[in-house]
């Protein structure tokens, strides 16, 4: 370990804490050794200096590299804003209110953000090779991606965080504009997120279904998906009748 | 550009279109002293995109974001503030 790497970590490490995240250490334990600094747990230090990335590995860009794709998996909504011209005060009390209705705010390096999109199916988005291999890629994201932009992410598919943080946006009036979405895998604009703010969720939908299918006409549902496997059982059982007269037959006949 | 004269400016746009990154641009050019409408369009409508701009002393001019780049719309608005300018600084 070089004395250059070692202050090169303690760099990293202060934007990250600028950055203001903590849950992000424990999520980069695994492959960034600078939490080493701070817990006896020993990283595995050499594998992650022998790791070879596009840029440089202790550039900024590798940085934002990892922190977008370190977003992108551990979020399942990723809403897209516009923002026009957000002054200290306001940008502090949006934060606040976003980190209250459970989500985050981040502004993003757009070129860089979509370096990573393109190369987002890849285990590691910032690996050599992977920007020249995935050039062509158009992802259906990458539009969204002109003039100042930020995404706002939040961790579980809850569509009333999503109407929480709508109302957020409004109160900023023309200072943050929603332009698109990213919901697990699908990609949303204006109209489908209104949609999808006043949808329940997950576990709602679950208990209804579950509800529907027991009181109303439950049993026959029922019914009609066991026909098929209840008419293949028939089927070969009268096909085994059949086959097994002959065979009788044949054992008499010798 | 010129944006000192813009009173209000109301922007149509859809950002999953071309249009879409000229009147983003734009729109992160207009200071906060202007007033700002916006209506962020949905894919596939029929409601065409637009900026329109209304000067100080109440002059309207409308552009179509998809047809014109960041560079023709400030050259585009520019003509008219241009003009303002000149009145400023004669009376000056």
């Amino acid at each position: 370990m070089s004395f250059q790497a070692n202050a090169l970590r303690g760099m990293r490490s202060g934007i990250r804490s600028s950055i203001g995240i903590s849950a992000i250490r424990s999520n980069l334990r695994v492959n960034l050794p600078f939490t080493s600094c701070y817990s006896t747990h020993q990283a595995p230090a050499e594998t992650f200096e022998q790791r070879t990335t596009e840029k440089s590995l202790f550039s900024r860009k590798t940085f934002l590299m990892d922190y977008y794709k370190y977003l992108n998996e551990n979020n399942e909504i990723v809403l897209f804003v516009h923002h026009n011209n957000v002054a200290k005060a306001d940008n502090k009390k949006v934060r606040s209110d976003l980190k209250k209705a459970g989500a985050q705010l981040n502004i993003i390096r757009n070129s860089i953000y979509n370096v990573y999109l393109k190369s987002e199916k890849e285990e590691d988005p910032s690996a050599k090779g992977m920007t020249e291999k995935n050039r062509g890629v158009e992802h259906p994201i990458s539009p969204l991606l002109n003039g100042p932009t930020a995404v706002i992410t939040i961790p579980k598919c809850e569509p009333s965080v999503v109407n929480d943080v709508l109302k957020v946006i409004k109160n900023a009036q023309e200072k943050l504009i929603l332009i698109g979405a990213r919901v697990e895998t699908s990609v949303f604009d204006v109209v489908d997120i209104e949609q999808f703010k006043t949808l329940p969720n997950k576990e709602q939908l679950h208990s209804q279904l579950a509800g529907l299918l027991t009181i109303l006409g439950g049993a026959g549902l029922v019914r009609t998906l066991e026909t098929a496997s209840n008419v293949l059982y028939l089927t070969l059982e009268e096909r085994r009748k059949d086959i097994d007269p002959s065979e009788k037959k044949e054992g008499e006949d010798q | 550009m010129i944006t000192k004269y813009f009173a209000n400016v109301a922007v149509k746009f859809d950002p999953f279109t071309t249009g879409g990154r000229a009147a983003r641009l734009f729109l992160a050019r207009v200071p906060s002293s202007a007033k700002i409408e916006y209506k962020v369009l949905p894919k596939n409508s029929t409601i065409k995109p637009e900026i329109q701009v209304t000067f100080k002393d109440k002059f309207v001019m409308k552009a179509d974001p998809s047809e014109m780049n960041i560079n023709d719309l400030r050259d585009y608005f520019n003509t008219h503030s241009r003009k303002l300018a000149i009145k400023d600084a004669i009376s000056e």
